[in-house]
């Protein structure tokens, strides 16, 4: 399986500039997740590989095949670039049966009657829609005709699978019994996936690894995990998962712990940090919401003092914000286990394994790149 | 930061492309982008040619000079008398059809009248009926010494007729009853849609129902009415067949009938007064028609019309449901049961004037009419051959504007969406001089032949086709198109096998509308046609000038029976109604 790569890729629209210089690889066989918030260039990222798009500058390699390239203008069309492809509208042709929408790539293909008809029955059993082949789109449900889309895109077995937000228009239970399948799907037929979401939780349960973007340009990738404990930027850690951000400065490091000074506070804290981060500089701590422990306020009793501001109660969890007595507001999960109202005194303290210290000069650096 | 990043600049040796920018972009070149060119440009000329000529012929021709072709002009017997007239007609017609159509409205989409389902369709029926018929049908019933109405009233001892159409009161009636129903349709798709709770609020706020419909309802459906009112004044300016059947016998001439029987017809013809008077008319009607665009495009920032909400609240009438009633049953003998009986009668009866008796009646002139001898066989004939092959190639051309339009580079849209919307401001007596002007010179003799009348159909119908088709494009999704880009389907494999199917009931739909309008055209053939090339409408026209009232109803009957049955069939074949509706 070939692996795609973007060299120094550029695209505006008019004045906008949708991709600003990006290169990036993403390797063979792995799904890879670009994920990022509406209008950060993701989608055109896609439609650049999948060739609806030219790009203005750069190139665009499918393993040692060069697709696009903006020196010379030349570009595969997207129908010779063998790809499969699932829209986020579905985009099933409604005129057709769910067989012959699912035919359609073989067809192109020129695969003989007998062949082509048990490639269809082999996609549709694949996604559990076999009895449903003679049967036209507006027909099925929503959650079906997604499924009819991906068996569309594997059909012809492309080397190559484009998914842009598949799943964003079915209802959160139906979610998330799909991205199981999708990861269970790619791991039988072990294809080179680019699937662009700007759902979090999405890019990082099916991820093999995850490309972070914003504004035109990638702050990060890594593995989930990478991306959610070493964020290299503090955008990259406000969005996957929520995060509390103070601003502070590195005391002494020690890798992998670290302790930071944090103003308003009179003693350091102890961080993980990134490797580059040298003492002295200024950077921002991040502190997970769940690496915040909260405890009754007793006489006596040390540590950062505050109040519970609101206490949402959802069942397994319990979202707390608490005013701290420096007058900044952090937010607190925990497990319901216990009872908190509103302007009880606190003691909280910070898990430091999920704390994360981001230089300032490391964030600069990737926003660069 | 502990890992490298994956992202990993590409180092790897390149395969080589092509050296040049240029031969990417020509290596890229594939049919499609060949067959929208080609549209493209014959969009571009079929349109601008002859605009060319009609502008030269109005300002350049001649050896006399601007002014002096402008002093010529206004001493022109009887222009100043067209141009009265025609201002007559508008500002007549114009109250009248609102008269005709806002009680309508009110009663379908807000009392509680019987039949109001019936009503509805029987309002828009008037559609059906070309001007020239109704004009035809209105002067068999009320010419002043042979029109039935007039004869019956002798019959009973009137010494004078009680109403003659051939008059501008009569013109105007007429024209009122053909535009009602686009005023109807305009109003009525408001009123039907506007959200009840506008109204239900004004009412519980204490306002009485009269105070709502001033403040509420009224500027509500102002951007609705102003738009109508529009369209009934550029009918009336572009209007040949009414006046010309009813108003040109008394000599009341407006201005399409004036630049016929006065410039065209006229001998030797006056082809520069044609140019000047259709190119003010052009003007005029670009004007008014820029006027609705704005108030239609202004019109969006009230939310009349959210999709939500429920359907407006019914007032109940009581017994004065039967005089709505009443009301909307005269509008339809008015437009419909009168002018159609009046027609049967014509076709059928064997003396003008004598009783429907079974004896008094023959189907002798059925077959008279198609008789060799006359025009009217040759006549249909040529109105089929060039509404089959005038809508077919409309719709080819069309279809290929329209993808351009929809998927071509920014500036291509720009030219190709406006140069396709200038045949709007061009009525068709407009149409015609710019046409006889266009085809009668070096390089490209067209009058004389059928050719001629079918430039001058595909040139005048092109933007109403356009339209459909572009609002099937803007339904379609552009990943209907990519998807199939991706399973391997090169631009002309996924236009023929995705987006042609899904464009099919637009299409056809357009085809429709076009062929219905072609086989009855009759503002632009009048002025194109040769002996051997008439149309169905003229050879309607000529034998209304002879007075051979029943061939003329045949006639009529055949195109009303004709058009029915092209819409029936179409309807069948436009297929599931999933198709169009589908996102």
């Amino acid at each position: 399986m070939p692996g795609v790569r973007l060299d120094r890729v550029r695209k505006r629209f008019g004045d906008v500039v949708a991709i600003d210089d990006i290169s990036i690889e993403f390797r063979d066989g792995e799904l890879t997740s670009v994920l990022g918030p509406s209008g950060c260039g993701k989608t055109t990222t896609l439609n650049t590989i999948a060739g609806f798009v030219d790009p203005e500058g750069g190139s665009i390699c499918f393993g040692d095949q060069l697709v696009a390239d903006a020196a010379t203008g030349f570009a595969v069309p997207p129908n010779k670039r063998n790809l499969g492809m699932v829209f986020q509208s579905y985009a099933l042709w409604p005129h057709l049966s769910i067989a012959e929408n699912v035919a359609y790539g073989l067809k192109m293909r020129s695969v003989p009657r007998a062949e082509r008809d048990e490639a269809v029955m082999r996609s549709l059993r694949r996604v559990k829609l076999e009895h449903c082949r003679d049967r036209f789109p507006h027909e099925l449900s929503g959650g079906q005709q997604q499924r009819v889309a991906l068996a569309r895109a594997i059909a012809y077995s492309p080397p190559i699978i484009l998914f842009d937000e598949p799943l964003s228009n079915l209802d959160a239970q139906l979610r998330e019994e799909m991205r199981l399948e999708l990861k269970e799907l790619h791991r039988d037929i072990g294809v080179t996936a680019i699937y662009v979401t700007h759902d979090q939780a999405e890019a990082m349960s099916l991820s093999d690894r995850i490309v972070v973007m914003w504004g035109g340009q990638i702050l990060q990738s890594g593995s989930p995990r990478e991306l959610y404990e070493e964020p290299a930027d503090i955008r990259v850690a406000a969005f996957l998962g929520r995060t509390n951000v103070f601003e502070a400065h590195l005391v002494e490091h020690a890798s992998p712990r670290a302790r930071v000074s944090i103003e308003g506070f009179a003693w350091p804290f102890e961080c993980r940090a990134t490797s580059t981060a040298r003492p002295n500089s200024a950077g921002m701590l991040s502190v997970r919401p769940e690496a915040v422990s909260i405890k009754p306020a007793g006489p006596g009793s040390a540590g950062v003092l505050g109040r519970v501001r609101s206490a949402i109660y959802l069942g397994r969890v319990l979202h707390l914000q608490i005013r701290l007595d420096c007058g900044k507001t952090i937010e607190a999960v925990e497990y319901a286990r216990h009872t908190w109202n509103v302007g009880d005194a606190v003691v909280v303290a910070f898990d430091p394994d999920q704390c994360f210290f981001i230089a300032r000069s490391a964030e600069m650096r990737q926003a660069s790149l | 930061m502990s890992s490298l990043p994956t992202a990993s600049p590409v180092l790897a040796p390149r395969i080589t492309a092509p050296s040049s920018r240029w031969i990417g972009r020509i290596q890229r070149l594939d049919a499609t982008s060949l067959v929208i060119a080609a549209s493209a440009a014959t969009l571009l000329f079929l349109v601008l040619y002859p605009l060319f000529w009609l502008f030269y012929g109005s300002f350049a021709y001649g050896e006399s000079s601007l002014s002096e072709v402008l002093v010529q002009f206004w001493n022109l017997p009887g222009l100043a008398h067209a141009f009265e007239n025609t201002v007559w007609l508008v500002f007549g017609t114009l109250p009248l059809s609102f008269l005709f159509a806002l009680p309508l409205v009110w009663i379908t989409t807000r009392t509680n009248t019987p039949l109001k389902g019936m009503i509805e369709i029987a309002a828009i029926l008037p559609f059906i009926t070309p001007p020239l018929i109704g004009a035809v049908a209105w002067a068999l019933l009320a010419a002043p010494r042979t029109g039935l109405i007039n004869v019956l009233a002798v019959q009973f001892g009137s010494s004078t007729p009680i109403f003659n159409v051939y008059s501008m009161p009569g013109l105007i009636f007429v024209m009122a009853l053909y535009l009602s129903p686009f005023v109807f349709l305009t109003v009525q798709a408001v009123m039907q849609r506007m959200d009840a709770s506008l109204e239900e609020a004004s009412l519980i706020s204490g306002a009485s129902l009269a105070r709502t419909a001033r403040n509420i309802v009224l500027p509500l459906s102002l951007p609705a009415m102003l738009s109508a009112g529009i369209l009934v004044v550029t009918r009336c300016l572009e209007e040949f067949a009414i006046p010309g059947i009813l108003g040109a016998p008394s000599g009341i001439y407006t201005i399409p009938t004036y630049i016929y029987y006065q410039a065209i017809s006229y001998v030797p013809p006056r082809y520069e007064v044609a140019a000047l008077l259709a190119s003010g008319l052009m003007a005029l009607t670009a004007i008014f028609l820029g006027i609705q665009a704005r108030v239609l495009g202004g019109s969006r920032q009230f939310t009349t019309v959210s999709g939500k909400g429920h359907s407006p609240r019914v007032i109940r009438l009581g017994r004065w449901k039967y005089v709505t009633l009443a009301y909307a049953l005269l509008y339809i003998i008015l437009t419909v049961v009168l002018p159609y009986l009046v027609l049967i009668y014509a076709a059928l009866i064997s003396k003008w004037g004598a009783l429907p008796f079974p004896e008094n009646l023959t189907f002798a002139k059925l077959a008279a009419t198609f008789d060799p001898a006359l025009s009217a066989r040759s006549g249909l004939i040529n109105s089929l051959i060039l509404a089959l092959s005038g809508a077919s190639l409309a719709m080819v051309l069309t279809l290929a504007v329209s993808y351009a339009i929809s998927k071509g580079p920014p500036l291509v849209r720009v030219v190709l969406d406006f140069v396709s919307s200038i045949p709007l401001t061009m009525p068709g007596p407009v149409i015609a001089v710019a046409m006889l002007w266009a085809y009668l010179h070096e390089p490209f003799v067209l009058y004389g032949t059928l050719w001629i009348l079918l430039v001058a159909y595909v040139t005048h119908y092109l933007p109403y086709g356009v339209r459909t088709i572009m609002g099937s494009f803007r339904q379609l999704s552009p990943d209907f198109e990519r998807a199939a880009a991706v399973c391997g389907a090169s631009r002309l494999t996924g236009f023929r096998d995705i987006l042609l199917p899904l464009l099919r009931p637009g299409m056809l739909a357009g085809w429709m509308l076009m062929f219905v309008s072609m086989i009855r055209e009759l503002s632009s053939s009048i002025f194109l046609f040769v002996p051997g090339t008439e149309t169905t409408a003229v050879t309607m026209l000529e034998l209304w000038q002879e007075a051979r009232f029943s061939e003329v109803a045949v006639l009529a009957l055949t195109l009303i029976a004709l058009s029915v049955c092209v819409v029936i069939v179409v309807r069948r074949l436009s297929g599931p109604a999933y198709l169009s509706r589908h996102q």
